[in-house]
């Protein structure tokens, strides 16, 4: 059992450290010395970002919680031994984010780059983004140049974030305010009765393709591993670490509060399901027979379950519908309700076709919204992050822009962490 | 009220395939299901406008001005053509009417097909067209509903609802923020399957129209070969500025200098690991194995020149369009038949 003690912060502003009634106190010389203490980190500037500042942070990579385990790693695997997650109590600053900002090497360019997209904290920006709204400690990362290997860097930045996150949560765990949320292994529910509540799986589909595109569980990443299962409570509880800078992105933070599965587990709560393993599988096999090996296996999975219906979602662009769609396909075939999460590529005017492979078997999807449609933003005031004048948003990052939708960082977020959605005109 | 509404020969009653190449007539009257449509509004005076298939099919542009001219002087409340249910040339005639006709004359227009109708993919995005059955035994609910919809748009209103009013909408999809996050609405749609209820997608599985595969090629050996590719493989300057995926433009490129010089070649699509093609750009454009079997005389002959898009997030249309272009100058080139690799 996990016991998941959530603190609410209601403010954050620097100062000396500490966390007391909500109030977040971050002393940001100490935690930018956290940053730069690797060698691979030639410098770090930290700033507060409140929600409705001008304020735009440039080159997102990853948004973590802060959090502390008490007993043992918080990120098994990153900051201690890969033993099982989901076990003992871990604090966590609820209302609160770690925003990196950095360039990472783009090698020859292709494929595995970094994508850059950017968070606007007011206005027409804030509106399309699910992390504007969230009091944030943005860290614009600069490592040091002479270091070209994109994994070597990305390693770099997502330590740094692990000791920001795990230092800022430690803040909380002797405070007095935390809500109790108790996340159960699958062990320890009671048996499912005939008649009860409908037992319920989440496909959780996500991508391991190699340096900047990469999943890390337990800190291994996860490329081309056959599905498996895993507690929610592992997944809530630290055990997976995001290093996936593309386009269609699930940062860390929804790995570690997962919107469905957060959901899923308020309505088990409610009486309404009973939440089955979560069926984990990586969405990037290149080749059609390894998809359906893949998707057919992640099937016998949910049958083995004895699954009655489950939430299917996916991260990256492009080829993951495919995946996607093998699994709902299977199945829908098997018995199983299926409920599809996707984001769409219908163009800029929204008028061509929104997903690029389909199966009629997948009668029921909530959208993500189409992230090819134009959004129009204002100038910021305060800009955090490198702009080098060569973005394909704009010469003048700060400046008022007009952009695809996925340019706002994980708008279109593939775990429904999002408001936004398409719909037919 | 006052409605201009376009008929064919048939639904005008004067008569079937024979009388298809008559040309436009207007007669100030209610005539078939102009009359019908009249009667649902309560009355309403009405202009019948006849055209043949044929004709009008064969004669779009002039019908079209005639019939805008018409509408300029009539200035009706509202244009209704047909419906033309699942017709061949009287579906196309009138959604392409009903796209043009509003755009000339500031009068609303509206028509109605079947879903299968090969005018509605077409027309969709540019005119209101009213869902109805497949003939014209379901002409009275098709009246039904473009009757409810013609005083809302004399009136100038904008269709919020385009499904709940009865029409097939653009087709498009728009953006919006809702109160409830998609993982939420997600778990509810579930549960409300598991319950049993309709719940409905927000996103129908669009269809693709399938694609035949051509005919093999007779006489290989006897055939000029040509190499396409959608993997972005450019000289290392990027001369003609191709982008890394969302294309709309293509290039074509001397096979010659990939064969001589590969290094002077780079893959620029944003949608692959490019190192192993950036290695050996053969990979990507076999031009070494073609030339070898050209050689062996199992080929009759390779093309010169190499053609060249970028396929990452590039929209269908752009694709049709490009391939059209592609292939029309390869047609021009005597080019017998394509290897085209994709990534």
């Amino acid at each position: 059992m996990l016991t998941r003690t959530t603190h609410p912060v209601r403010e954050v502003a620097a100062g000396a450290a500490g966390y007391r009634d909500g109030r977040l106190s971050l002393d940001l010389d100490a935690l930018t010395a956290l940053v730069t203490d690797d060698p691979r980190i030639a410098a770090a500037h930290l700033a507060v970002v409140q929600p409705g500042e001008r304020t735009r942070v440039l080159n997102v990579l990853d948004v973590f919680d802060a959090r502390k385990k008490e007993d043992g790693p918080t990120y098994p695997g990153f900051d201690g031994p890969p033993v099982a997650a989901g076990s003992g109590r871990t604090h966590v600053l609820d209302g609160f984010q770690i925003v990196a900002s950095g360039l990472l090497p783009t090698g020859e360019g292709g494929l595995m780059v970094a994508r850059q997209a950017f968070i606007d904290y007011w206005g027409e920006g804030a509106r399309w983004s699910p992390f504007a709204a969230t009091p944030t400690l943005a860290v614009d990362v600069r490592l040091d140049p002479a270091i070209q290997d994109k994994a070597v860097a990305d390693d770099a930045v997502r330590r740094a974030l692990i000791r920001l996150s795990t230092a800022i949560g430690a803040l909380a765990v002797d405070a007095a305010d935390g809500a109790d949320e108790q996340v159960p292994a699958s062990w320890e529910r009671p048996s499912a009765a005939a008649g009860g509540p409908p037992r319920v799986a989440y496909v959780y589909q996500i991508q391991s393709q190699g340096a900047l595109l990469e999943t890390f569980l337990y800190g291994a990443d996860i490329a081309f591993m056959y599905p498996t299962l895993i507690e929610a409570a592992e997944l809530l509880d630290g055990a997976m670490v995001s290093g996936n800078h593309g386009l269609q992105t699930n940062p860390t933070v929804h790995h570690t509060s997962n919107p469905v599965l957060r959901r899923l587990l308020a309505e088990e709560r409610a009486g309404r399901l009973t939440l089955l393993p979560v069926v984990l599988m990586e969405g990037h096999h290149k080749s059609t027979p390894a998809k359906q090996r893949s998707a057919a296996h992640a099937v016998q999975l949910l049958r083995a379950l004895r699954a009655e219906g489950a939430v299917f979602t996916q991260e990256g662009g492009g080829m993951s519908i495919v995946d996607q769609m093998l699994t709902i396909e299977g199945a829908t075939a098997a018995g199983i309700r299926c409920v599809g999460i996707t984001y769409e590529m219908a163009g800029e005017q929204g008028a061509d076709t929104p997903l690029i492979y389909y199966s009629s078997a997948a009668r029921h999807l909530v959208s993500t919204g189409n992230r090819e449609e134009r959004v129009t933003v204002d100038a910021a005031e305060r800009v955090v992050g490198l702009d080098t004048g060569e973005s394909t948003f704009g010469a003048n990052l700060g400046g008022p822009l007009t952009v695809p939708l996925y340019a706002l960082y994980c708008s279109t977020s593939q775990v429904g962490g999002t408001r936004v959605r398409a719909v037919a005109v | 009220m006052k409605i201009v509404h376009y008929l064919n020969q048939f639904f005008a009653g004067i008569g079937g395939e024979e009388k298809a190449d008559v040309g436009l007539e207007a007669r100030a009257e209610a005539i078939g299901p102009a009359r019908l449509l009249a009667q649902k509004l309560g009355g309403a005076s009405v202009v019948t406008v006849i055209c043949g298939d044929n004709y009008a099919a064969e004669h779009l542009d002039a019908v079209t001005d005639e019939l805008a001219r018409l509408v300029a002087a009539e200035q009706p409340d509202a244009v209704v053509l047909g419906p033309a249910f699942n017709a061949g040339r009287y579906g196309l005639v009138c959604a392409a009417l009903a796209a043009e006709l509003p755009a000339r004359t500031g009068v609303p227009a509206i028509t109605g097909l079947y879903e299968e109708n090969a005018a509605l993919e077409l027309y969709r995005s540019r005119a209101l067209i009213a869902r109805t059955g497949k003939s014209a035994a379901n002409m009275a609910a098709a009246m039904e509903t473009i009757a409810r919809l013609v005083p809302r748009l004399a009136a100038g209103e904008c269709i919020e609802d385009p499904a709940a009013a009865g029409l097939y909408g653009s087709g498009g999809r728009r953006n919006q923020v809702v109160e409830r996050p998609a993982a939420d609405r997600a778990v509810d749609m579930l549960l409300g399957l598991l319950a049993g209820e309709e719940v409905g997608t927000e996103l129908a599985v669009p269809e693709f129209e399938p694609i035949a595969p051509p005919a093999p090629v007779p006489n290989l050996g006897r055939a000029k070969v040509a190499l396409v590719t959608e993997g972005g493989l450019v000289p290392h300057d990027n001369p003609d500025g191709l982008t890394t995926g969302w294309s709309e433009r293509w290039a074509s490129y001397p096979v010659e200098e990939l064969v001589g010089h590969p290094e002077r070649f780079q893959a620029i699509h944003g949608g692959y690991d490019t190192e192993h093609v950036n290695r050996s750009p053969f990979r990507l454009v076999p031009a070494d194995v073609v030339r070898e079997m050209v050689a062996e005389g199992r080929i009759g002959e390779l093309h010169d020149r190499y053609y060249v898009t970028a396929g990452m997030a590039t929209p269908v249309r752009n694709a049709r369009a490009m391939g059209a272009q592609i292939a029309d100058e390869l047609k021009r080139q005597g080019v017998d038949a394509v290897i085209l690799t994709a990534t």
